[in-house]
């Protein structure tokens, strides 16, 4: 069989299991071709899980270097990529874990910005948020505060589940847990969640209930007195 | 829509790419529902707020910085670079390093013992031995005719035998 493939410029280029092979022979040159080939990839797998480009930048580091030690275990005829793609998931769990703060969630750790981002979404009609397309800054940086206080597994599955839609079997693959771990893990992370986003809304509403009444004009409270 | 085919569907709608995939008469029948039910108001939008927020979280792809493959080049050639030990390797070095301390120990021990005898004077030494060996007669020569033994050396070498010389 011909080990190799084309790439866009109709060029032969050697394939993955190729350039393992010559890898493990001590080919550095092959392995550069594989992280040129995967490190966008990694890199945004890593965007998944962190948004700041260093951290970013450190785990596809970090992955290239597991990979490189572990490439003896790679099982020829599977696939490289998905073999990668775990190590670099599992690369940024043990990140999660490391970083693992779980402080609980407080209104007073958010930024001015952040509180106020909190208070338009709660003045939107309920319909009107659900159909709510745009992202904005201010909900990433209140988002990973209110993961930050979930633990390292739980933001895990959410993330993987609930936001990028991969499937319990996925993630168990992923992560080389059993199916019903991943389903008791995504049960306890929902309902973690959950609790932390009715505290939040509860904590917000009084202070947002406040703003708008010190927002209204003296003279309409002079009427309501 | 009753609350029931809502609270149904909401497990759904939170992991769907596109709100827009609600549509048509659904959606309609979503929103009077919700004008009239401020329960499932309130839950669709602790389900938006959630998915606004988890959406929020994943960093847009994109291309790293160039520097990234010249940053990971240079730690591959750092980690080739660096001797592979094996496990026996490992062992092999472990044992060897507990050899060599053991041996430092050992030379240490002797090295104070031959220290500690030296500086006990020759004279005492042998009184000292004469007294253990209970040969007195050799001890009392000792006494009268050694010239470093003072009275303050018998002494001492008293003093620091006392169970063996009683």
């Amino acid at each position: 069989m011909v080990a190799e493939k084309r790439n866009s410029a109709n060029e032969l280029v050697p394939d993955d299991e190729e350039l393992v092979e010559r890898s493990l022979a001590g080919d550095a040159e092959a392995f550069e071709m594989l992280v040129r080939r995967y490190g966008r990839a990694v890199y945004n797998v890593a965007g998944r899980f962190f948004r700041q480009p260093e951290m970013r930048e450190d785990i596809t580091q970090e992955t290239f270097l597991k990979v490189y030690q572990a490439l003896h275990t790679y099982r020829r005829g599977a696939s490289f990529e998905r073999w990668l793609m775990k190590i670099a998931v599992n690369a940024c769990y043990d990140e999660l874990r490391r970083m693992q703060r779980r402080r609980e969630f407080s209104l007073a750790d958010l930024a001015e910005d952040e509180r106020t981002w909190l208070e338009e979404a709660l003045a939107k009609p309920a319909f009107e948020l659900f159909e709510q397309q745009q992202q904005s800054e201010d909900a990433a940086a209140l988002a990973e505060k209110l993961l930050a206080s979930l633990s390292p597994e739980d933001r895990l599955v959410m993330l993987l589940y609930e936001r990028d839609g991969l499937s319990t079997a996925e993630i168990g693959e992923l992560m080389g847990w059993s199916r019903s771990k991943v389903k008791i893990r995504l049960f306890r992370a929902r309902r973690a969640l959950d609790k932390r986003l009715r505290r939040m809304l509860q904590m917000a509403r009084p202070a947002s209930a406040l703003k708008a009444k010190a927002d209204e004009p003296e003279s309409q409270r002079a009427n309501e007195r | 829509m009753t609350c029931r085919d809502i609270r149904k569907r909401m497990a759904m709608w939170v992991r769907a790419a596109d709100p827009g995939e609600i549509a048509g008469a659904e959606r309609e029948a979503l929103a009077a529902h919700l004008s009239a039910c401020p329960a499932c108001a309130e839950e669709l939008r602790l389900l938006a707020l959630k998915r606004i927020l988890l959406r929020a979280t994943r960093a847009p792809e994109v291309d790293p910085a160039p520097s990234l493959y010249a940053r990971v080049s240079a730690r591959l050639r750092q980690e080739r670079a660096r001797p592979v030990f094996s496990f026996w390797e490992a062992a092999r070095a472990f044992a060897a390093s507990v050899v060599i301390v053991a041996m430092l120990l050992l030379m240490l021990l002797v090295g104070a013992n031959v220290y500690i005898h030296q500086r006990i004077p020759v004279e005492r030494r042998d009184f000292l031995s004469a007294l253990m060996e209970r040969n007195f007669s050799e001890a009392e020569r000792l006494v009268f005719t050694g010239e470093e033994l003072s009275q303050e050396g018998v002494l001492s070498a008293l003093a620091a035998e006392p169970r063996e010389s009683r």
